[in-house]
C-alpha cells in the first residue's frame, strides 16, 4: 500500500477513523425482540397453544381415572406422581366436541397452571415447544365463535400453519366459575 | 394416621367407606334387610355390572339417633388400611363440578388404584329419598328409579 503524499490530502488519521468507529460502535442497537415460548398442540386438527410459562409438564399416555357425577368436560384424575390432578377435556371446552375416549393411545396432557389451580388439559397430539417474537402474535379475529373468544389472547402463524393462542388461567378460572 | 375402610366396587369404580359405619357383611340374597338397599352403582349410573353383589349393613348418626340401612355393593369386598398421605381432598375442579355430595376424599392404594372415598352420612338421604319413592311393603327394583342428582 502506498503512502503518497497525493493520497493523504484525502486520508483521515488514524484517530479520525477510531473515533468514527467509536461512534459506530454507539450506534449498534439491539434488535432481538421479546419472545415467548409457546406450546403448539392441535384439537380435532386445528392448531391451538398456550404461553409455554402456564404449562408445567406435558405427559403422554397417562392413564385417567374415571370420576363420578363429574360434566363430560371433567374427564376425570390422574395420579402424577402421587398427587391426584383432574383432566379437563379441552376440544369439549374450545371446540363444543369431544376429543375422543381417554383409554385412546394417541394422546397427551398438559398439565397447565392458572387461577391458583393445577389442571390437567387433555388434546389430541403435541406439535411442538417454540420461541415466536412477541410482534408476531396478533389480536384474535373477530370472527371466532363466542365460546371461543373469552379464552383466545391472540393468533400467530408458526410455519404456515394458523395457531390459536389460548390462555389457561382464563379457561381454569372460567370453568372454575361455571356451576356443576 | 391411618383410616381403616371397606373396599369394594360399584361397576368398574373401586370405591371405599371407613370401616367404622359398617355394621355387617351380607350375600345380596341373604333375608336380612327390612327394606330395598340403596344400589351404588345405579345411584353413579354406572349401568350394568357382571360383579356379583353384597349387602352392607351400614349405621349412621342422624339428629342424635342411629341409623342402620342398607347399601348394595359389588365384588370383591376386602378391609385395607390407608396411610393418613395415602388420602387426598378432592382436586378443585372435581369439588366444584362432581354432582355427588357423598363424595368425599380420593385415596391411592400401595398399587396405584385410585379409590373413591364415599361419606354414609351424605348416602343416607339418597336411601331415605329411595324409601319414599317405593311402594309401601313391597320390594321394588332400583332399575326402574332414575338416578338421584
Amino acid at each position: 500500500m502506498d503512502a503518497t503524499p497525493s493520497s493523504t490530502a484525502s486520508s483521515h488519521s488514524l484517530d479520525e477513523i477510531l473515533a468514527h468507529r467509536r461512534d459506530r460502535n454507539g450506534l449498534v442497537v439491539d434488535v432481538n425482540e421479546p419472545q415467548i415460548k409457546v406450546v403448539i398442540f392441535t384439537l380435532n386438527g386445528q392448531h391451538f397453544a398456550f404461553p409455554g410459562r402456564q404449562i408445567h409438564e406435558i405427559l403422554n399416555q397417562q392413564t385417567i381415572f374415571f370420576i363420578p357425577g363429574c360434566p363430560a368436560s371433567l374427564k376425570g384424575v390422574i395420579n402424577l406422581r402421587s398427587n391426584i390432578v383432574s383432566v379437563l377435556d379441552l376440544a369439549l371446552l374450545v371446540l363444543n366436541n369431544s376429543g375422543g375416549e381417554s383409554n385412546q393411545t394417541s394422546h397427551s396432557i398438559l398439565v397447565a397452571e392458572g387461577d391458583n389451580i393445577s389442571s390437567g388439559l387433555w388434546v389430541e397430539q403435541v406439535v411442538d415447544v417454540v420461541d415466536i417474537n412477541q410482534s408476531a402474535i396478533h389480536p384474535p379475529l373477530a370472527t371466532l365463535p363466542e365460546q371461543l373468544k373469552l379464552l383466545v389472547s391472540g393468533e400467530f402463524t408458526c410455519g404456515k400453519q394458523s395457531v390459536v393462542l389460548l390462555d389457561a388461567d382464563t379457561l381454569l378460572h372460567h370453568y372454575r366459575q361455571q356451576q356443576a | 394416621m391411618s383410616l381403616a375402610v371397606v373396599h369394594f366396587y360399584a361397576g368398574e369404580c373401586a370405591c371405599a367407606i371407613a370401616q367404622h359405619h359398617i355394621a355387617a357383611l351380607y350375600q345380596f340374597d341373604a333375608p336380612v334387610a327390612d327394606a330395598p338397599p340403596l344400589n351404588l352403582r345405579e345411584l353413579l349410573n354406572l349401568g350394568s355390572s357382571p360383579r356379583q353383589q353384597r349387602l352392607l349393613k351400614l349405621h349412621t348418626h342422624r339428629d342424635n339417633s342411629l341409623q342402620t340401612w342398607w347399601l348394595a355393593v359389588e365384588e370383591p369386598v376386602t378391609l385395607a388400611t390407608l396411610k393418613n398421605e395415602q388420602i387426598y381432598p378432592l382436586p378443585p375442579l372435581v369439588a366444584t363440578h362432581c354432582r355427588h355430595p357423598a363424595l368425599r376424599a380420593l385415596a391411592l392404594t400401595t398399587s396405584q388404584q385410585l379409590l373413591l372415598l364415599f361419606d354414609p352420612e351424605h348416602l343416607y338421604p339418597f336411601y331415605l329419598k329411595l324409601q319414599g319413592r317405593c311402594t309401601k311393603g313391597r320390594l321394588r327394583t332400583l332399575q326402574s328409579l332414575t338416578p338421584i342428582t
